[in-house]
């Protein structure tokens, strides 16, 4: 970064220089440490929840408290991970692996510091790749036609299908689920009609923020009530101070952290993954190039680098697709995407020229928002405490009444609260069957922006659909979806023909 | 329901519904618009995708049933709970529209606490849940209302 780097954080911070916007930060990143130490709360909740209060607000004021709580929401996982043994979030389901027996040996306090510690330095990593790449595939991507956009959301989504967990099949029809919803209202292009059945409310579609809410915050309530019998929590003690790692010890974790981060940051960058899959990914790479892998799960402070780091770092990574091309890579980036829109600003190449202002008091929020994490949970960490004792059945109605709060107050209509109500049901009725959620809500986000450069590439090209295979880039990106697919048949076939294999063995 | 019959059922459902969708989607009118794609060709391949893989669910499901022998039959679980979930948040949706925010989050607040604490509710925490209904729905009325400046659904009289 020359010269042009430093004027645009010089001009990025002289716009946050506000007390407000200080103050929404400093909201945004205390609320999103309490959803992300809350189990069952996520950062796509969090903002989902917030994004009403900020309607009202112009774009940076409101991206100060979003962000906040992206950025807090991710790192809050760790308390109740490391003191309470119960991820605060999938994000930091890793983290439990050692951060919780170093609190049973009594360094509860020490876990939470090195976490938090590495959790800003994870943040901070993925930004710096942020603020070099960023503006440089913005660049690239302005070359971008309907063709690359398209390969590029049907890639998305393929990521998303394949990895989400258990079968893909599954994975594959929850995206598809998700796409459906979208193609209800008027259709890109032609403004028809689709599947409106004469309703006028329906004319203008389903929105993000009830199918987020509907397929998760109402998930988590019947769940909560079902588990109404809730034992008590234990919290191990968590006193100390320092910053929990000694010099020496920073430099022999220094190739973990740079590693971890690393992968953290990619993963962020490739949509569909995430930073629930990061965690693990960073442990696992950790564990298998440790000189003592059998010290793992006791206790080391190397697990626990490795998960908090790359976790952390994801934030960054995520962000480079969802600015540059308007690809949001999990549901947390899906929702503050879905803020944008709001706030009538579309991601994409043309942000970097058109709102670069916006971009760089982005890039400087980001900064503030990590190191306000940092403080904020080490010195309000029993605070924190304190309000994770709330009971399940005070906290999550209260959730739920804010989340229909917000689904009305988007356009005065109570039409979207009952669509929050139908998207519980379908969301339920998923879950019963094993169907993954997080592709649902991507494939509603990806659905339009596939549909719509599908529509206008075929009109460019005449109704020829191998133009979108003739561009290098798009053509690139088909083709790899079509490994992707095939890898997956073929894994898919092949383990059905073990499983025969095993299970003739087992009949002789 | 025997866990083994879960594939074939939902299978089967999704591509009942798929071929629904699929029908539907001919209604969608055609533009001059765009005659390249129009605006059914879209969902009828999303449709289509979908009817194939449930298709392959329903195939996949009748092969592992057809391995594993008779289930023992799992717990029994209860609904009570999750059936009074959704069905008050329903309600609460209705009575928002009829009489207003404030007084239908009072009674949804309270109720949701009641119906998702434990049973049987002492009379302090009843208390202790009128008390915070009706603060949060006053909080939160007086955030939207006069510091967001947002519209909350209100009944003609309130």
């Amino acid at each position: 970064m020359g010269v042009g780097g430093l004027s645009m954080f010089a001009e990025g911070f002289s716009q946050i220089m506000e007390p407000q916007i200080m103050l929404l930060c400093l909201a945004g990143v205390i609320l999103g440490i309490f959803f992300g130490a809350s189990p069952g709360m996520t950062s796509s909740m969090g903002i989902a929840l917030i994004l009403p209060v900020t309607y009202g607000m112009d774009i940076i004021h409101g991206m100060a408290i979003l962000l906040g709580i992206y950025i807090g929401s991710i790192s809050g996982g760790l308390i109740t991970a490391i003191l309470i043994n119960i991820p605060g979030t999938p994000a930091s389901v890793a983290t439990t692996f050692d951060g919780h027996p170093m609190a049973e040996r009594g360094e509860g306090g020490r876990a939470i510091r090195v976490g938090t510690l590495y959790s800003l330095l994870g943040g901070l990593f993925s930004l710096v790749i942020l603020f070099a790449i960023s503006p440089v595939l913005a660049k690239w991507a302005l070359r971008f036609s309907y063709e690359e956009y398209f390969a590029i959301g049907v890639l998305s989504l393929t990521l998303i299908a394949s990895l989400s967990g258990g079968s893909v099949i599954k994975g594959a029809i929850s995206a598809l689920i998700g796409i459906l919803f979208t193609t209800v209202g008027m259709a890109p292009v032609d403004t028809v009609r689709r599947f409106t059945f004469g309703i006028r409310d329906l004319d203008a579609g389903f929105k993000l923020l009830p199918l987020m809410i509907g397929v998760y915050a109402v998930m988590e309530v019947i769940k909560a009530a079902d588990a109404a019998s809730q034992e008590k929590m234990t919290v191990l003690s968590y006193k100390s101070k320092g910053l929990g790692v000694s010099g020496k010890e920073f430099r022999e974790q220094f190739r973990n952290f740079v590693v971890s981060a690393g992968i953290g940051t990619g993963i962020g960058i490739l949509p569909g993954l995430g930073a629930a899959i990061s965690n693990l990914i960073a442990y696992s790479v950790s564990k298998n190039t440790s000189k003592h892998p059998e010290k793992y799960g006791t206790g080391c402070i190397d697990g626990l680098i490795a998960s908090e780091t790359a976790n952390n770092a994801v934030s960054g990574g995520a962000m480079i697709p969802l600015l540059t091309m308007g690809i949001p890579g999990d549901a947390g980036t899906a929702m503050l995407l879905a803020a944008f829109m709001l706030h009538g600003i579309t991601p994409g190449p043309l942000l970097f020229s058109s709102h670069g202002q916006v971009i760089y008091a982005m890039f400087a929020i980001l900064i503030v928002a990590n190191i306000m994490m940092f403080v904020v949970q080490l010195y309000g960490l029993p605070g924190f405490l304190k309000l994770l004792m709330i009971p399940r059945n005070i906290l999550l109605p209260v959730v739920m009444v804010l989340a229909s709060v917000g689904a009305f107050a988007m356009n005065n209509r109570v039409f979207d609260v009952w669509s929050i109500f139908m998207f519980a049901l379908v969301g339920y009725g998923l879950s019963k069957f094993e169907f993954p959620p997080a592709p649902v809500v991507l494939g509603f986000v990806l659905g339009p922006i596939i549909e719509l450069n599908f529509r206008r590439g075929m009109m460019s090209s005449y109704g020829n659909f191998a133009a979108f295979f003739a561009r290098p880039i798009s053509g690139t990106v088909l083709v790899l979806t079509l490994l992707i697919l095939a890898y997956q048949f073929l894994a898919g076939f092949r383990k059905k023909r073990d499983a025969k294999v095993q299970n003739g063995g087992n009949d002789v | 329901m025997e866990k083994k019959y879960k594939d074939i059922i939902v299978g089967s459902v999704l591509a009942a519904l798929s071929v629904l969708y699929l029908l539907l989607s001919f209604q969608i009118k055609l533009t001059n618009i765009d005659r390249v794609v129009g605006s059914r060709m879209f969902p009828q391949i999303c449709g289509t995708i979908i009817l194939l893989l449930s298709v392959s669910l329903i195939v996949g499901g009748i092969q592992r049933a057809k391995k594993t022998g008779p289930e023992k039959a799992g717990e029994k679980r209860n609904y009570t709970r999750t059936i009074l979930v959704l069905g008050s948040y329903a309600i609460y949706i209705f009575l928002m529209d009829k009489i207003g925010f404030t007084i239908s989050s009072i009674l949804y607040l309270f109720s949701q606490m009641v119906v998702m604490g434990k049973w049987p509710v002492s009379k302090k925490s009843m208390i202790l849940y009128l008390m915070i209904s009706v603060a949060v729905s006053a909080v939160i009325y007086v955030m939207f209302n006069r510091v967001f400046m947002l519209i909350l659904p209100k009944a003609g009289w309130f």
